[in-house]
């Protein structure tokens, strides 16, 4: 057991205390040595030594020295463990153990203060424990000194341990394996949809290349019917004249053979063979029998009624168009006849429409001839477009005739998205895909040559121009190339025709370009009091060349490393943020650290750009070392200004460094300081010497208010080294 | 005209924190009383002021910083005083005797064993922090089995006297 030597009374107490409750352990007395002794001595400690780090607020030059300070100081050089009583070593090189929280002590304390003044007695109230006590371990110490995780107490926290590739940039993974699989679902989609449409359009072409052949087959079959049809009549209308002739020559050698013919018979016969003879036209007529030297003759009155209805030609009306929904302007006029072309009334024409893809009409009441064979009927075209074929017939009927029908689009009325609905391009660049569209009627028909007017609507500043106008080709389609303007945003663009009732909403986004600019946003020109945390966190925004926000653009915030300075969140003096939506990137709460100074410079990076700074500055509360005194109010009865003397007073030891500065806290309600420096944490304060103030040296300044009241000006003064 | 005063009807208190000023041990201690109290009552006037123990003896006040604190706060009361630590205990309770006898003190930071010391004070309630000795011997047998040594780090400041005297 080492004996200790005079003048370490604390420690030989500590030393005792630990010899008590553990006899076997050698206690080594490191007391009131300077850091650099220290530094020498725990550098060559025998093995298997730990160090605790008990009360040391002074060196023993008598400057203050911070136990966190202290830690790491000696954890660099120190061959053994550093064990500490708070948390506040942690991160500087202390082991850890079972430590204690002041952030959770003053809570506590507080908590009883309030119970006192709410009425209770402290004698009433009884000790008790704060609770503020924690196993808490420096997980990089642990690695150093090869302790495992598993023997540490339970419930214990480790900090500082390395996060994983996992823990560090989940959120980027996650997004994009999320992109990863709404890309994969957007591509499986648009073959999808491709496919579909390859079918369809495979479909159409098959379906009218089926009208078009049945369409020639209908023809074909109407000239060899119009050509049989034309022969039978030729040799009927040869072979039966010759034939009558014929008999009637045959008739009459056989009259001619007998020596006294029978006039009454003969003229009987004659009448027969003449009305035979005379009954290819379908007309009335009158045969008149005589004889040769007779008194009188006799009349016969024939009507030969055609036959049946047996063809059907076109009369008017066999091509035309119509737009949908609306009748033809001609009716759908024939001729019925006979197989001898006579005219044939009372038949019944029946008209029927060959749809083609839907395109079709309809007819008015049932058409019957009249007494030249002639009938028509109106046709209404149905709602789609296209061309197609009405036949007329009659029944039991050898030819039909073939009317010649389209059906036009009506007005153009609607326009929907054809592609290019949705997408977003850099500023001032092209979209990739043009915004096409289709413009169809009421009854949803492709309607050509209409004029498409696109239109922008600008979202703060966002939007885009178009190339030239848009008519629309035969299947309705026209498109347009955008190209975004400068301003970054969400917008949409409109299409619609002129009277139309529906316009396609496309949804474009201009996006940022490159970043190329950082500029400081919010947190420059602050002050904060010595291991404080600064009010206000460290902003950048960083721009494109458009001035448009960037967002996912990493900056790096840098605080000097030695000297007056601060540590971010992560206890370095780096700290890393990604802009936001807005190019905003925020660096967590820097903590201005043990020393006095400033302005100092925070740099903010983003890689190939030029860097920023924030002017920082850590300051000092000395108000337990100065007296701050003021020779009472005088007050100008022309300026209606309170005018004061404040005298701030060096009462210790050492010099104060300047600026010294007081701020007025608590002042007095609708008084309001005139002339004063400048304004800290909304409260003003006013510069007393820019210099340092030596012990025992004052320092005066003139302080104005305005005091419309008249009150009584009191204020609680809190005085800080260092500028505000 | 006093610059400083406590603000009157809705309770006023005082902190005595112990030299040097910006420990941080002593800020976040205070912060957090700031912040509990105002959560409590916004309208509690609070005062902070530390104690040179350096200079201190056994009681850890000076005649001279007695008197600058009697100058100091002439004609301000306090409804509470809290202090932090034991030996900023020890000087403050002559203070409270002095200046404000009867007020209430609040004590934080402060262990069993130096509370022993204080417990007969009338009108002294606090927070008793751990922090013993043999909690730290628990976590070394417990993490470094085969340690051998202590090596004791403290400073020679005149605050550690009336520890060692114990």
């Amino acid at each position: 057991m080492r004996r200790f030597r005079r003048g370490r009374a604390y420690s030989a107490a500590i030393g005792s205390a630990l010899h008590e409750a553990a006899p076997r352990l050698e206690v080594i007395a490191l007391t009131g040595l300077g850091l650099a002794e220290l530094k020498d001595r725990v550098a060559a400690l025998p093995q298997q030594t730990v160090v605790l780090v008990y009360v040391y607020l002074y060196d023993p030059a008598g400057h203050p020295m911070f136990v966190g300070d202290l830690v790491s100081t000696l954890s660099p050089v120190s061959n053994s463990p550093i064990m500490e009583l708070t948390d506040l070593s942690m991160g500087a090189g202390a082991l850890g153990g079972h430590l204690l929280q002041p952030s959770k002590v003053g809570g506590a304390t507080a908590r009883l203060a309030l119970r006192i003044l709410a009425g209770e007695k402290a004698s009433d109230i009884p000790v008790q424990p704060a609770n503020a006590g924690s196993y808490i371990f420096d997980w990089r110490q642990l690695q150093r000194w090869k302790i495992p995780v598993s023997s540490l107490p339970p419930s214990s926290e480790v900090r500082y341990r390395p996060f994983s590739i996992w823990e560090h940039y989940w959120w980027a993974i996650m997004l994009a394996a999320l992109g990863a699989v709404l890309e994969s679902i957007l591509v499986a989609v648009l073959l999808w949809q491709r496919r579909q449409a390859r079918e369809t359009e495979a479909g159409r072409k098959r379906a009218e290349l089926e009208t078009a052949a049945a369409r020639d087959e209908i023809s074909h079959l109407n000239r060899v019917a119009s050509m049989g049809e034309l022969a039978a009549s030729l040799a009927h209308e040869l072979n039966q004249p010759l034939a009558g002739i014929l008999s009637n020559a045959q008739a009459a050698q056989r009259f001619l053979a007998q020596r006294e013919p029978d006039l009454g018979e003969r003229c009987a016969r004659l009448s027969k063979t003449s009305a035979r003879t005379m009954c290819a036209p379908a007309r009335s007529s009158a045969v008149t029998v005589s004889v040769s030297g007779g008194a009188t003759s006799a009349t016969f009155n024939l009507t030969n009624t055609a036959g049946a209805a047996s063809k059907v030609a076109v009369a008017s009306g066999g091509t035309q168009s119509a737009a949908v929904n609306t009748a033809f302007a001609n009716a759908l006029a024939v001729t019925v006849t006979d197989a001898n072309n006579n005219p044939v009334s009372g038949a019944t024409v029946t008209f029927t429409a060959v749809p083609v893809n839907g395109a079709s009409a309809t007819f008015s009441v049932p058409a019957i001839t009249d007494s030249n064979g002639h009938t028509s009927v109106t046709a209404t075209a149905n709602a789609t477009a296209g061309a197609y074929t009405v036949t007329a017939s009659v029944s039991g009927g050898t030819t039909s005739a073939t009317f010649n029908l389209t059906n036009t689009a009506g007005a153009a009325s609607k326009v929907t998205v054809a592609s290019g609905g949705t997408q977003s391009t850099v500023v001032t660049t092209a979209f990739a895909n043009a915004l096409a569209v289709t413009v169809t009627d009421a009854n949803n028909n492709p309607v050509s040559g209409a004029t498409v007017t696109f239109t922008a609507v600008p979202v703060n500043g966002a939007s885009a121009t178009f190339s030239i106008a848009a008519v629309t080709d035969s299947n309705g389609h026209t498109s347009v190339t955008a190209t975004a303007n400068a301003t970054a945003g969400a917008y949409t663009v409109t299409a619609s025709v002129s009277g139309g009732t529906a316009s396609a909403t496309f949804n474009l986004t201009n996006t940022a370009g490159a970043a190329s600019k950082v500029t400081v946003s919010s947190g420059n020109n602050q002050s904060a009091p010595l291991n404080t945390a600064f009010a206000t966190n460290l902003q950048v925004t960083v721009t494109d060349a458009n001035n448009n926000p960037v967002s996912g653009v990493m900056v790096t915030f840098t605080a000097p490393s030695s000297g007056a300075s601060g540590l971010f969140a992560n206890n370095t003096i780096t700290t890393q943020a990604p802009t936001n939506a807005s190019g905003v990137a925020t660096a967590t709460v820097f903590t201005a650290n043990a020393q006095v100074g400033g302005p100092y410079n925070v740099t903010a990076t983003v890689s190939g750009l030029p860097t920023v700074s924030f002017a920082l500055t850590n300051i000092v509360n000395v108000s337990n070392q100065v007296s701050v005194t003021e020779t009472g109010f005088a007050r100008n009865r022309t300026t209606g200004v309170w005018t004061s003397t404040m005298t701030v007073t060096n009462i210790g030891t050492t010099f104060i460094a300047g600026p010294v500065q007081v701020v007025l806290t608590n002042l007095t309600a609708t008084v309001a300081m005139t002339g004063n420096t400048g304004i800290y944490n909304g409260i003003p304060y006013i510069t007393v010497a820019t210099a340092s103030i030596a012990p025992g040296k004052s320092a005066t300044v003139s302080i104005q208010f305005t005091n419309p009241n008249s009150l009584s000006i009191t204020f609680t003064p809190v005085t800080y080294s260092g500028a505000l | 005209m006093p610059v400083a005063s406590a603000a009157a009807g809705r309770g006023s208190v005082l902190v005595l924190l112990p030299d040097p000023p910006g420990r941080p041990v002593s800020t976040l201690v205070l912060e957090n009383i700031q912040s509990t109290l105002r959560a409590g009552d916004p309208g509690i006037s609070i005062s902070a002021d530390y104690i040179a123990l350096r200079a201190g003896g056994v009681s850890g006040l000076t005649a001279a910083q007695l008197s600058w604190f009697q100058a100091k706060y002439a004609g301000v009361r306090f409804d509470v005083i809290i202090v932090l630590e034991p030996q900023t205990m020890r000087a403050a309770l002559p203070l409270r005797n002095a200046l404000w006898p009867g007020t209430p003190l609040v004590f934080c930071g402060v262990g069993s064993r130096d509370y022993g010391d204080l417990r007969q004070e009338p009108e002294v309630t606090g927070a008793l922090v751990s922090g013993e000795v043999h909690e730290d011997l628990d976590v070394i047998r417990r993490i470094l089995p085969g340690t051998l040594h202590i090596a004791l780090v403290c400073g020679a400041s005149a605050a550690a006297a009336p520890t060692a005297r114990r």
